[in-house]
């Protein structure tokens, strides 16, 4: 399985990509949203998609917009967002997000959320 | 240094840099909202990923800024010189900060308070400088504090007198006795939404730095201290004791008005509620009403900053876990509404925060489930446990009920971190739920941590205090008493408290475990009154044995050095009334160093701790079982433990029953044949006696535990099959089970398979 890691943060990439190539995962990156578009234009599909909110260029949520009316209604998409942004969560989850994670996560907290989408075992 | 670590500081070093570019832009081009946007960004990035690695002083600075950029980048504030500025030292501070981690690791001491307290003022332009000119002075409403001395004095002094055996003290109430003066309206409107301050409003209040509020509360509990000695000091005095007690109404009344000076309305932290709540349950698909009571009760500002997050999470558990859809509420026959509650209220020295819903409540069957595929229970012991039990091990790490975890619970943090955070104050957690009805978390938080009411115990001719928050009664054990009060099982004292089981703990044998022999000291304890302080900490209730009571006072917590706060005893230290220091005990780690188990409401074995397995014997004590309709009696010195565990359990050698304890096999004795009469059905539960018999342990197969009880040996008899002798219990004659008679494994005990056991017999052949 193929999962897509949008995030302008280097850091947040790197965190995210550790954890899910220990689940055998298979990770690829983008540092803003329209980045990511591309990312699924080109290349094999992927099954999901982790997207931070807040990136230059374009955002998270013009990116998810972006998604399902471009048609990719199978890639899952898992927001990645502060706890903050409660705001934004209920309008991605409007605008066809899946799930979201609450950052800072750790390990159990995405296993959990992989869980949910039935990518891995809770 | 780890890697992310590193990619973490030079993430964040470039994010500045680049705020730094576009600060300088900003000067010329201040409504440019490409450039705030990037500023914003520089620091949100630093503020979500700051969390990851836990540096909590850069979180709350980039927290601060993240806060006006972003009013800044939404045109709700437009950028000027004295905000620049203000985000110049933002940018600096947060540098210094990285700079430190960069060649220490971590991130340092420092002082931010100021800098976040400035970003604040930022946001609200037209409140600065108001603010500016008033920081200093001290609030209005200490000084339109009216006096209640009479009433004040006449709680403070009110020393119950102890110890009628089986009554709870009253805990001595300061704070209720206190009119207060303030009208709520007005309370709210001071703190609770700064922006409305205006210059006409600061000439009734003024804003007062906290440090400044802290530093008060400090020098009056030190006056306390004073008063307390001076009390003392002069009681014998007649000359002496109406200035002193002038003095003590003084003091009293002055600790009251600068606790009041720290207080807020609870209604700063609900107000966030309705919002929160409009929008999760829009997302939920849930319909929602929030009912908010007592949102003027007043509570210490940073003890209402500490619960603001425990209190958020219980109300999205609320809406999460509790709140049915409205669909599935009416198929259950209620309004499709439900119903969120939240509720402040003061009760004695605490105020009382509840949150509760009328959902679907809390399925116990799922949480034992749950707690022992989590491992944090064994299966046996969970099925041991009364339903309010049950309910408690969701506040155990590692627990959460949801069986998804789904949007609105969030990052998967249970109800273990509520509590934490709730015990870091003082406070207490319970939780009551009904399936189907709903559920009511009630938090329990001390109106200020600073001083407290504790009772002085004594003990190895030491003072200790007492704190009174977790003492719920007090008993007196006269001399005559002592031998007969104080019941061992498997090792762990025990005292019947109006029929239930509670577990002791000697002070003095916590404190010095070393000193003497323990039939020493229990003869010294039957020559002397002792007092049982019946605490209740961490769910878990049991009762410590002290030497001596002394008065009840407030005591101003100091906090214990670093050395004596190893030990895990004490939670600080204070000076009494009599001069003395005297150490603060912690109940809470009392109780898990010496590893009293979780309280039960059922049978009284379940009481019983596994963790010590000392010598004192009630020789004459028996505990009375049942195997197939037969009663015996089994001497309560040798039982370790009862263990109620399903037949599959048994495991057999040849013919022989063993079982598998803590590692060890042990032989099981079931000359009454209820493993037989489980008829091979492995779910079917079973007890088991484990005994110790000499230098071994034996199980003994029962039905069930009757009663603990006191009888004589009668004589020694071989007459009756397996028992060692007979004695009179509960006016029946009944044999005592014949521990050594129970023959000793035939093998090996690690040798369980079958086939080695026939080889075994075929070589001895």
């Amino acid at each position: 399985m193929r999962a897509l890691i949008v995030d302008d943060s280097r850091f947040v990439r790197d965190f995210l990509r550790g954890l899910l190539e220990e689940k055998g995962i298979e990770c690829e990156e983008a540092s803003d949203g329209k980045a990511g578009l591309s990312h699924l234009h080109e290349g094999d599909p992927f099954d999901l998609a982790l997207v931070d909110w807040n990136m230059p260029v374009m955002d998270g949520l013009d990116m998810l917009k972006n998604m399902r009316a471009e048609g990719y209604a199978d890639v899952k998409v898992m927001m990645v967002t502060t706890e903050a942004e409660d705001d934004f969560i209920i309008r991605s989850l409007d605008a066809g997000a899946d799930e979201y994670l609450m950052k800072p996560f750790d390990n159990e907290a995405l296993t959990e959320k992989l869980a949910m989408l039935g990518f891995v075992e809770a | 240094m780890d890697e992310l670590t590193r990619e973490f500081l030079i993430e964040s070093q470039e994010g500045l840099d680049r705020m730094e570019r576009c600060l300088t832009d900003l000067e010329e081009r201040p409504q440019d909202t490409e450039l705030l946007g990037e500023i914003f960004r520089s620091v949100h990035t630093i503020k979500g990923t700051t969390g990851f690695l836990g540096f909590k002083r850069l979180e709350r600075l980039a927290h601060a800024g993240e806060n006006l950029l972003g009013l800044l980048r939404d045109g709700k504030l437009s950028a000027n010189q004295a905000i620049i500025t203000g985000l110049l030292h933002l940018m600096d501070a947060l540098r210094g900060i990285l700079k430190t981690i960069e060649t220490d690791n971590k991130e340092g001491e420092g002082e931010d308070a100021e800098l976040i307290g400035r970003l604040h003022e930022l946001q609200h332009p037209e409140a600065a400088v108001a603010t500016m000119n008033a920081k200093a002075a001290a609030a209005s409403s200490a000084n339109a504090h009216t006096p209640a001395p009479p009433i004040v004095h006449q709680a403070r002094s009110s020393v119950p007198a102890i110890p009628d055996p089986e009554t709870a003290p009253a805990p001595v109430d300061v704070r209720g006795a206190v009119i207060d003066s303030k009208p709520p309206a007005d309370a709210a409107s001071e703190s609770g939404k700064p922006k409305t301050i205006t210059t006409a409003a600061s000439d009734s209040t003024l804003r007062v730095d906290v440090i400044l509020l802290n530093r008060m509360m400090n020098l009056v509990g030190e006056l306390v201290l004073t008063r307390n000695q001076i009390l003392q000091a002069t009681s014998l005095d007649p000359n002496l004791t109406l200035l002193s007690r002038r003095l003590d109404m003084v003091t009293a009344d002055l600790r009251e008005s600068v606790m009041k000076a720290r207080m807020q309305p609870v209604s700063n932290v609900f107000s966030k509620f309705p919002r929160i709540i409009r929008d999760l349950s829009q997302a939920l698909h849930r319909k929602v009403r929030l009912v908010m009571e007592g949102q003027e009760t007043e509570l210490d500002k940073s003890l209402l900053e500490a619960i603001k997050d425990p209190l958020t999470h219980a109300v999205r558990n609320s809406l999460d876990h509790g709140i049915e859809p409205p669909d599935v509420r009416i198929a259950a026959g209620k309004d499709p509404e439900g119903t969120l509650k939240l509720r402040a209220y003061q009760e004695s020295s605490h105020v009382i925060i509840e949150v509760s819903d009328d959902g679907a409540g809390i399925r116990v069957e799922r949480v034992r489930a749950k707690a022992i595929e989590r491992g944090l229970i064994a299966a046996e012991r969970a099925a041991q446990l009364a339903d309010r039990e049950l309910l408690q091990l969701i506040f155990l790490p590692g627990f959460s009920t949801a069986e998804a975890v789904t949007n609105v619970s969030g990052r998967g943090v249970g109800m273990d971190v509520v509590r934490t955070n709730v015990e870091k104050i003082g406070g207490k957690v319970e939780i009551d739920s009904r399936a189907g009805k709903g559920t009511t978390l009630r938090l329990r938080i001390p109106l200020t941590l600073a001083i407290i009411p504790a009772l002085i115990v004594r003990s190895l001719n030491q003072s200790f205090a007492l704190p009174q928050g977790a003492l719920s009664e007090l008993v007196h054990i006269p001399p005559e008493r002592a031998s007969a009060a104080f019941e061992y099982m498997e090792g762990t004292p025990l005292y019947r408290l109006r029929g239930q089981l509670l577990p002791l703990i000697f002070l003095d044998r916590l404190l010095s475990p070393g000193a003497g022999s323990t039939s020493l000291a229990s003869e010294a304890r039957a020559e002397r009154d002792n007092f049982i302080a019946v605490l209740d900490a961490d769910g878990r209730r049991f009762g410590l044995v002290v030497d001596g009571l002394a008065d009840p006072e407030e005591i101003v917590v100091k906090p214990l050095s670093s050395v004596l706060k190893s030990i895990g005893l004490y939670s600080g230290a204070t000076v009494l009334g009599s001069g003395d220091l005297a150490l603060i005990l912690d109940p809470g780690s009392i109780a898990s160093r010496a590893g009293v188990a979780l309280r039960s409401n059922d049978e009284g074995h379940a009481e019983v701790s596994q963790e010590e397995e000392e010598s004192d014997v009630m020789a004459s004590r028996y505990l009375l079982v049942e195997a197939s309709e037969r009663r015996a009696a089994v001497p309560l010195g040798d039982v370790l433990r009862i263990e109620r565990l399903p037949l599959s359990r048994i495991e057999y050698i040849g013919y022989r029953p063993v079982l598998n304890f803590d590692g060890q096999l042990l032989p099981v004795e079931d000359s009454g044949g209820v493993l037989a009469a489980a008829g091979g059905n492995p779910n079917a539960q079973v007890t088991v006696v484990v005994c110790r018999e000499g230098t071994r342990h034996v199980g003994i197969a029962v039905s069930h535990v009757l009663d603990v009880a006191a009888g004589d040996e009668l004589f020694e008899a071989g007459s009756q099959h397996r028992a060692s002798g007979v004695t009179l219990l509960n006016d029946q004659v009944t044999g005592i089970v014949d521990l050594g008679a129970v023959p000793p494994l035939p093998l090996n005990p690690q040798i369980t398979s079958p086939q080695l056991t026939d080889w075994t017999t075929e070589t001895v052949a």
